[in-house]
């Protein structure tokens, strides 16, 4: 007598917990929501962009999704005191490289200090 | 004056702590979780949306329910984005908890916020799938949906989406 393979798997299996349909479709739109946002990573990110003010280094501000230089820092930088000021024109260049202690008589931070304010002056 | 001190501070105590205890047998329950966690950022661009990967983060979070509420449950996180920055912060939140056999499913709500270096604040959605593994341990899937408006980490008129998966270990305890 040829036996009905449903009713075999029916009395093999154990009866359904009326919990597993929820829990299947929770499952199944999990799954689709992680595939979706792996999907939208791998595909769209944009390079390089900004989102947060952490995004960007130190003196760049994020401005419409992009890293920009800070206006006040590059204001300071490019026109300040820093590279046109009394450090350019005295102590740093002609301070202890370029007429410092050769000789061994003097501390090298006194001779370049000595140096650059008359290569200054 | 200084002699009914001691007598009103043992009836504060009793009304506070000892009190409630005996008469309500109602008991809190405990759980902490460790979960890390990334996802998708949506953001203003100049002219159109910038997406980016959020950045790694990791919640420790501190979860209770009582016994006589056991579809409630309350608690806190703190959040450390640990993804090419160090961004502290942490998320308030309050949960239905919804039974579905061994698995139980929770939905959130919650206000995350960052206070270091830049601040940051906004709300969050979140649905989280806990599977029990071994007695007290258990582990855990989220989906998290943030909206970030205000905050020094924010781009002057601005706002930051997020949607974020995040797995994880549960404990009870």
């Amino acid at each position: 007598m040829p036996v009905d393979p449903r009713v075999t798997v029916g009395f093999a299996c154990a009866p359904r917990s009326p919990h597993r349909r929820p829990l299947r479709r929770a499952f199944s739109a999990a799954a689709w929501l992680v595939a979706a946002a792996v999907c939208a990573m791998l595909g769209a990110c944009t390079p390089d962009a900004c989102l947060r003010e952490s995004d960007c280094a130190a003196g760049f501000t994020c401005t419409a999704g992009a890293c920009t230089e800070d206006p006040v820092d590059a204001g300071r930088a490019d026109a300040g005191t820093l590279d046109a000021g009394p450090r350019d024109a005295s102590a740093a260049d002609a301070g202890p490289r370029d007429a410092g202690p050769t000789d061994g008589a003097t501390t090298e931070v006194d001779a370049g200090t000595d140096a650059g304010s008359d290569a200054g002056a | 004056m200084s002699r009914a001190l001691p007598p009103l501070a043992l009836a504060a105590f009793l009304a506070t702590f000892a009190l409630p205890a005996g008469v309500d047998a109602q008991t809190r329950s405990y759980a902490a979780s460790l979960t890390g966690g990334s996802g998708l950022s949506i953001g203003n661009g100049a002219q159109t949306a910038v997406l980016a990967r959020t950045p790694v983060f990791v919640d420790v979070a501190l979860r209770t329910t009582r016994s006589d509420e056991p579809t409630f449950a309350w608690g806190g996180a703190l959040r450390v984005e640990v993804d090419g920055r160090v961004g502290i912060g942490g998320v308030a939140r309050a949960e239905l908890v919804h039974p579905l056999g061994p698995v139980a499913l929770r939905a959130g709500i919650g206000v995350p916020f960052f206070f270091a270096p830049y601040v940051l604040l906004g709300v969050e959605g979140s649905l989280t799938l806990r599977w029990p593994a071994t007695a007290p341990i258990a582990a855990t899937a989220s989906i998290l949906l943030d909206a970030f408006f205000a905050g020094s980490d924010l781009p002057r008129n601005s706002a930051l989406f997020m949607a974020n998966g995040a797995l994880g270990v549960d404990f009870l305890f």
